[in-house]
């Protein structure tokens, strides 16, 4: 066990973990941080994707030590910790207009990799043909998913 | 303001949206272990021996229970959706004998998820194997292995569906042209999002059972759990938490969520369970697995005269509790909205050393319509027709409704539906699904 240092969310955090941690079972399990999901845990299918120092990242394929003085945003800070359908980004707006969901098993990590894309300033295509890519939908197929990034993205 | 027609956002995106969705893995309860189960990694076997001591022995694993165990404790688990004269009605939640890759055969209960597999990988179990069968042509040929020896072969059940075979025979055989085909559904992999997953309390004292379930049927994994743990169905409560995609394979009591519901019970603690994607692929069902030996007769103006299919429906190791029910339906809804003077189908279904099949998105439907539409898109190209007008020529009109098969429709819009459709859509579609 050894203590490492990272800020969640804007929140400074001292937490214990085994090296063999992954970073995704500390964000889940041990800050409680629910809505980063687990789905292959192999790096394929996009759910646990999280925002590392601003730039997207599976959380299943890294250990938490390697987290250690880094940044992590997840899904939970994207409309402020609130959740109302008033609070919504304009992206998960748009892939509840759009019908980008049902389940909503993948939509955590769409929503921080498409949100990377965002700031980065890819416009839809881009983001559509690069980015969405990385992530695998097994209810909705991708079509609301293109529509809702089409709505938000130049 | 009506609905219809106008979009609706759905009620609990915003839920969704913002990661407060409740998955069963993201539920803890005091005192909560956490489980991983023993798996064969062979098709086909006998357990010799079973040894969890070098597991029990690790800081952090609290139990082991093993097959034998496991058998002590529960009820065989039945069939229910049956089909007439099936030879296999209840399955053991724990056996002595593999039947497939991923059987369930033992389940490690530790403080943590890793210490769970760590312990796993201590657990000593020999196998003394046995030949294996996969593919339901191998499973019926001559000297083929045998997954139940005392059955005398590896059919569960052979059943006809429709008009009587010698009439269809009769019809074909007196027919201008016979279009007759071999086609193959293979197995799929549900794989949905959020695997499976259980988390189970048992309360000590008043005797209640609560089940956290990744499952779209709680009410019968209600009932099968009562007689497969010997609980009174009143002290029985199974939760459905934010469900993260099913397809039908969470529509069972698996074995391996009822040990976990064991274990809970047998520890007084609570116990948590959740399917890794590897396990996934041999453990949860899959869907479909076919093998359609099919025939559609016309007459030399190109009317339907006979459509007959011989089903080979691969069940897997053992019956799953919905058993030859997708098969079942891909030979009810052979026929589709046309008229012929006789229609049917067999269904022989065929035990494999393979994960057991089950429900998967819309049932043995798909390949009714399949087999069909194929066989027409077939008879079409041979006898130099338009695909689109021999179907119009064939189907059922309103003149002709209600009519006796499985487009036993009432409106008979079927021919101007028909028309509708291909005026509003190109044929091949240019994008079946976005």
């Amino acid at each position: 066990m050894r203590t490492i240092k990272i800020v969640v969310n804007g929140t400074a955090h001292d937490v214990e973990v085994e090296d063999r941690t992954l970073l995704s079972d500390l964000i889940r399990h041990d800050l409680r941080l629910t809505g980063t999901h687990v789905s292959c845990e192999q790096g394929v299918c996009g759910s646990c994707t999280i925002l590392l120092d601003g730039r997207p990242v599976r959380s299943c394929l890294m250990l938490a030590v390697q987290a250690e003085g880094h940044e992590v945003e997840t899904v939970e800070s994207l409309s402020g910790g609130e959740a109302t359908p008033e609070s919504l980004t304009s992206l998960q707006r748009a892939m509840s207009d759009q019908h980008g969901l049902q389940c909503g098993f993948c939509t955590p990590g769409i929503l921080m990799s498409v949100t990377a894309a965002q700031r980065d300033g890819l416009d839809a295509e881009e983001t559509i043909a690069e980015v969405l890519g990385g992530h695998v939908c097994r209810c909705t197929g991708y079509r609301g998913i293109r529509a809702a990034i089409r709505q938000v993205l130049p | 303001m009506s609905l219809i027609g106008a979009p609706v956002n759905r009620v609990a995106d915003h839920v969704l949206l913002t990661g407060n969705a409740r998955y069963v893995d993201d539920l803890q309860l005091a005192g909560m272990l956490h489980a991983t189960v023993l798996r064969a990694p062979v098709a086909h076997a006998r357990i010799t021996a079973f040894d969890a001591s070098a597991a029990l022995a690790l800081d952090g694993v609290v139990a082991v229970f093993g097959p034998e165990e496991i058998a002590r404790h529960t009820e065989a688990q039945l069939c229910t959706w049956l089909i007439s004269g099936q030879k296999i009605v209840s399955v053991p939640i724990a056996d002595t004998v593999v039947r497939h890759v991923g059987q369930p055969i033992g389940i490690v209960v530790a403080t943590s998820r890793a210490l769970a597999e760590d312990g796993a990988g201590l657990v000593l179990v020999e196998y003394a194997e046995l030949p294996a069968v996969t593919g339901v042509e191998a499973a019926v040929a001559p000297q083929a292995p045998l997954l139940y020896p005392e059955l005398g072969g590896n059919v569960l059940a052979d059943v006809d569906y429709g008009d009587p075979r010698e009439e269809i025979d009769r019809v074909v055989a007196g027919a201008a042209h016979v279009v007759e085909r071999r086609l193959e559904v293979p197995r799929a992999a549900p794989s949905a999002m959020e695997t499976r997953g259980v988390l189970a309390a048992f309360e000590h004292g008043s005797g209640e059972l609560t089940m956290w379930a990744s499952s779209q049927n709680p009410h019968m994994t209600r009932w099968h759990l009562a007689r497969v743990l010997r609980l009174p169905l009143h002290r029985i409560r199974v939760i459905q938490p934010r469900l993260g995609g099913s397809f039908g394979s969470k529509d069972h009591l698996y074995q391996d969520e009822a040990i976990v519901c064991l274990a809970a019970m047998l520890l007084r603690r609570p116990v948590k369970w959740i399917e890794d994607r590897t396990e996934h692929f041999t453990a949860t069902k899959h869907g479909r697995g076919g093998v359609y030996r099919a025939r559609l007769a016309l007459d030399a103006d190109g009317d339907f005269l006979a459509l007959h299919a011989d089903i080979l429906g691969d069940v897997g190791a053992f019956p799953s509790t919905v058993g030859t029910g997708p098969f079942q339906v891909t030979a009810l809804m052979l026929p589709g909205p046309y008229r012929y003077r006789a229609v049917g189908a067999r269904l022989v279904a065929v035990l494999t050393n393979a994960t057991p099949t089950a429900a998967y998105r819309a049932y043995g439907q798909n390949e009714a319509a399949w087999i069909r539409e194929r066989l027409i898109d077939e008879a079409a190209r041979e006898l130099g027709l338009d695909p689109g007008e021999l179907r119009l020529r064939n189907l059922v009109t309103a003149e002709e409704m209600p009519y006796g098969s499985s487009a036993s429709s009432r409106s008979g819009c079927l021919p101007s539906a028909a028309t509708a459709m291909s005026r509003r859509w190109s044929w091949p579609p240019e994008n079946s699904n976005g």
